[in-house]
């Protein structure tokens, strides 16, 4: 047995903290190529450190990276962030967001198992989707189990569109409550940012019923 | 004083054994024993509870060390047999001490059959050696009666207070940088109790600057002092230093300044609440304007029980000398905090391990974020959910008024993470979201509500992974009973009966007859015997009923060490196997274009059959763990997938055929 995947076990029984499960499901076709790809790539890392020098979230988050262009590609798994390097992405190819998707749901959905058998906390994982264009495959089955997921309160979900080619329609049927949102320009780093506060903010008190979202926050990186 | 004595001089004399309770109140009583054809024994663990008075704040304290110090101190001589001629039993010890004019017998033993606190340890020696107990503790006389021990009770000259039985009360009393001994007497008025929450509206107020560092801040009483550095930014404000103080001043964001918000400051600056420990407003701040932009409080000290307590590898790095008595010393520290706070009416609302600060000193601990809590019509706007009593569940909290049975709830579950650092009490196999396990109410840890009943309640198998349910089988029965009460039974245990079950876990802590170990890798176990593990070939101790189950069934026994590593095996195993049958479907008929992922499994030594039970413990009283049963409930929506090496071969011969 590897020994690296034992250690991810005890990671589970020895952290009590309530897992925030996050998978980012990330469009890295040809049109992401140059500039696109750079800026996403600074945003993640800095999504992965921000969390890192959080002193509640870096032991609740947990993030998984799944890529989806010439291939599909989970690029990082599920384990403690302290375990995890994240690799530079490289943009080339279509856009298979539908088995992104359905990839990532997979993970989410392993993922929580794990949660399960060891006995450990977990608040409902977040989906993260974004891309810049239109999907090269069939994302009906995908936007189905999202729309379940979603409406059995099991799943958050972060549909963003990047730049003007991003086709939002189809991005609104990964979105069932709430339409979804076009990034300003390329902040990446302010999204992933927002993001990484958001985190934090799902593991302490709150005025009651669900956590709400820094809405005001998001005007930082989407337009409206 | 009544006791059942014998009248005739020519008959034995009866032994008699005299409780903590009553040496506290009546230690005279030795003296008067004899004189009535008596013969008066202490036992060792009646000592021990004397200690333990002596030790705390307890207001008997000096009586108890004055006790204490006359039979420590007396000439004594040890003796093999009884005054009566009865001899000892196995290695007890006997020693005559004078005491006055006559002589009292101390009884000690080694090696009890049960855990020796709470009466048990005294009713085993009074029913070995035929003597009757003595006795103003109603509790120990019921379990005398019911264990058909001849007890007397005394009600001889009657205390200061009424007889209560001395109760080893919390152990940490003053945090270390304070001055103030709590239990002092308070001078000041509690709160009124309100039932209703706050019915107006609120409004916002106009603030035309918010002072920040470098700018000044005026007080009530024209003083002004100027703002250091930022210490913390918050949801609700920011803290800044007042340099040449031990205070600090937080300043509200501007869309947290509104009238009630001012006028609840204002209702808690006028009762000068001023205990160590307790962040507690002491004045009100406005800016040059003089609009109200914040209030003044002590600095607190320490870091956040979340980030240093409660994640095991911080916990170890942070507090590298702690052991569980530090554990307890929080626990108890805080239930003195909250005892004092509501007192004075005041309940705290959002009991949890973000506003709690620690440090080194296991008997400091601070409480801030002060402004949150529920005081007269004032709720407590926020909550954090796996603290909140499953009756509350789901509410906006701003909107009612907390009880102290909601509080109790919260407080119980503080208590258990601080136990089980970091483990809250719903985490399970098999669990959902915290919410839902808190209102499933599920407790998932081994209890019995009848011993000798062959089904416990609660069978313990869905417990967590990991060293929590040893921990829950090395913790004192009533202490695991008042955690079952809560959590499973829908009970509440009061701040005093919590700060007496910790006070007793402090000293079999400090006796050595509770294990002392932060994260235990095995049960507790009745009759430990040493041997070598079958595996790594270490020492080590377990039951040895279990042991000579395992030797008769031809199986292997390994260390606890040795047994943990296994369990990990099995789970990465499990997991393993369950994530690829979620994840490694193959391609979809819905998604025609799906190009061969490029994402393989991760090779697999094939499973090697997990050694059969000898890496599970199962002795007298503790629960079995689960046995390596199948994979996860949920099953994947989709269709049962087909093995590696087939969805291997899928991929290979779509990439060729495609």
């Amino acid at each position: 047995m590897d020994e690296q995947y034992i250690l991810r076990q005890e990671d589970l029984v020895d952290n009590p903290t309530a897992r925030v499960p996050i998978c980012l499901v990330l469009d890295v076709s040809s049109s992401m190529s140059g500039k696109e790809i750079a800026e996403l790539n600074e945003g993640v890392q800095m999504f992965f450190n921000a969390i890192r020098s959080d002193d509640v979230a870096q032991y609740a988050a947990e993030i998984a990276v799944v890529t989806f262009g010439a291939t599909v590609e989970k690029v990082v798994d599920f384990m403690a962030i302290d375990r995890q390097a994240v690799p530079a992405l490289q943009a080339n190819g279509a856009t298979p967001m539908g088995a992104g998707v359905e990839l990532g749901l997979d993970l989410l959905e392993a993922r929580k198992q794990d949660y399960q058998r060891a006995g450990v906390d977990y608040f409902q994982p977040w989906l993260v989707v974004m891309t810049d264009g239109e999907p090269t495959d069939d994302i009906k089955g995908a936007a189905r189990r999202i729309q379940d997921l979603v409406a059995a309160k099991k799943l958050v979900v972060f549909p963003i569109g990047i730049g003007a080619s991003a086709n939002m329609t189809t991005l609104g049927a990964l979105s069932p409550n709430r339409p979804p949102l076009r990034l300003l320009g390329l902040n990446f780093k302010e999204f992933f940012s927002w993001l990484s506060r958001s985190v934090s903010r799902v593991s302490q008190s709150t005025p009651g019923e669900s956590v709400a979202l820094d809405v005001e926050g998001i005007k930082a990186w989407s337009q409206i | 004083m009544q006791k059942r004595m014998n009248q005739t001089a020519s008959r034995k004399p009866d032994k008699v054994l005299v409780d903590a309770s009553v040496l506290l109140v009546d230690p005279d009583v030795l003296l008067r024993i004899p004189s009535k054809n008596g013969l008066a024994f202490v036992a060792g663990p009646s000592l021990d509870d004397l200690e333990a008075i002596a030790n705390g704040p307890h207001s008997d304290r000096d009586s108890a060390l004055g006790l204490l110090q006359r039979l420590f101190f007396a000439p004594e001589v040890v003796v093999t047999a009884l005054p009566t001629g009865e001899p000892l039993r196995g290695q007890d010890s006997l020693k005559r001490l004078a005491y006055g004019q006559a002589a009292v017998h101390l009884l000690e033993r080694r090696m009890f059959q049960l855990r020796p606190e709470n009466g048990a340890g005294l009713l085993e020696l009074a029913r070995d050696y035929c003597m009757v107990v003595l006795t103003c503790d109603p509790r120990l006389k019921a379990q005398a009666d019911a264990a058909g021990i001849p007890v007397a009770a005394w009600t001889g000259r009657p205390p200061a207070q009424t007889a209560a039985p001395p109760r080893p009360k919390q152990i940490g009393t003053q945090p270390a940088s304070g001055a103030q001994r709590p239990g002092s007497p308070q001078q000041v008025r509690p709160f009124a109790v309100c039932t209703k929450p706050v019915g107006t509206a609120d409004e916002a107020m106009q603030v035309s600057h918010l002072p920040t560092t470098g700018d000044s801040i005026h007080l009530s009483n024209r003083a002004t002092l100027r703002l250091g550095a930022q210490i913390s930014a918050g949801g609700e404000g920011i803290i800044y230093e007042v340099p040449g103080r031990d205070q600090v001043c937080k300043v509200y964001h501007r869309d947290k300044l509104t009238k009630l918000k001012k006028q609840k400051i204002e209702l808690m600056v006028s009762r000068r609440i001023e205990r160590p420990g307790i962040c507690w407003p002491t004045e009100i701040a406005t800016n040059a304007a003089g609009e109200f932009v914040g209030y003044l409080m002590p600095r607190a000290h320490g870091q956040t029980m979340q980030s240093t307590m409660f994640i095991k590898p911080k916990l170890e790095k942070t507090f590298p000398t702690w052991t569980r008595r530090d554990l307890v010393n929080v626990a108890g520290t805080f239930l003195n905090h909250l005892e004092f706070l509501h007192r004075h009416n005041i309940l705290i609302g959002d009991i949890n391990p973000m506003n709690l600060l620690v440090t080194q000193d296991s008997l400091a601990v601070w409480i801030v974020d002060t402004d949150s809590f529920q005081i007269e019509a004032f709720p407590c706007p926020v909550g954090t959910a796996n603290f909140t009593a499953p009756e509350i569940q789901g509410l906006n909290y701003a909107s009612f008024l907390r009880t102290e049975q909601h509080e109790l709830f919260a407080v119980a579950t503080m208590i258990f993470m601080v136990l089980f650092p970091g483990k809250a009490p719903y985490a399970q196999q098999g669990g959902g979201s915290q919410v839902d396990n808190v209102k499933s109410g599920n407790f998932p840890y081994r209890f019995s509500t009848q011993s000798g009943q062959s089904a416990p309640d609660v069978s313990g198998e869905d417990a967590p992974q990991g060293p929590w349910q040893f921990i829950w089988s090395h913790l004192p029965l009533r202490m695991r009973q008042a955690f079952f009460e809560t959590f499973q039974q829908g009970q509440r245990v009061s701040v005093a009966d919590w700060q007496d079950l910790l006070g007793k876990y402090w000293y079999q802590l400090d006796k050595g007859y509770a294990l002392d170990e932060m994260f235990p890798l095995h049960f507790w176990v009745r009759d430990p015997v040493e041997m070598a593990c079958g595996k790594c070939s270490r020492k080590f101790t377990n039951s040895k009923t279990y042991i000579d189950k395992l030797v008769s069934q031809n199986k292997s026994v390994w260390c606890p060490q040795c047994q943990h590593r296994n369990r990990l095996e099995r789970l990465a195993r499990e997991s393993h196997r369950a994530t690829r049958e979620t994840v490694s479907a193959p391609p979809r008929a819905s998604a025609p274009k799906y190009v061969n992922t490029g994402w393989k499994p991760t090779p697999l030594t094939p499973p090697a059959t997990p050694p059969r039970p000898q890496a599970r413990p199962a002795p007298t009283t503790a629960s079995p763990p689960r046995p390596a049963s199948p994979p996860a409930r949920p099953a994947p929506r989709a269709a049962p997938a087909p093995s590696s090496t087939l969805a291997d071969i899928a991929h290979i011969i779509s990439r060729f055929f495609r």
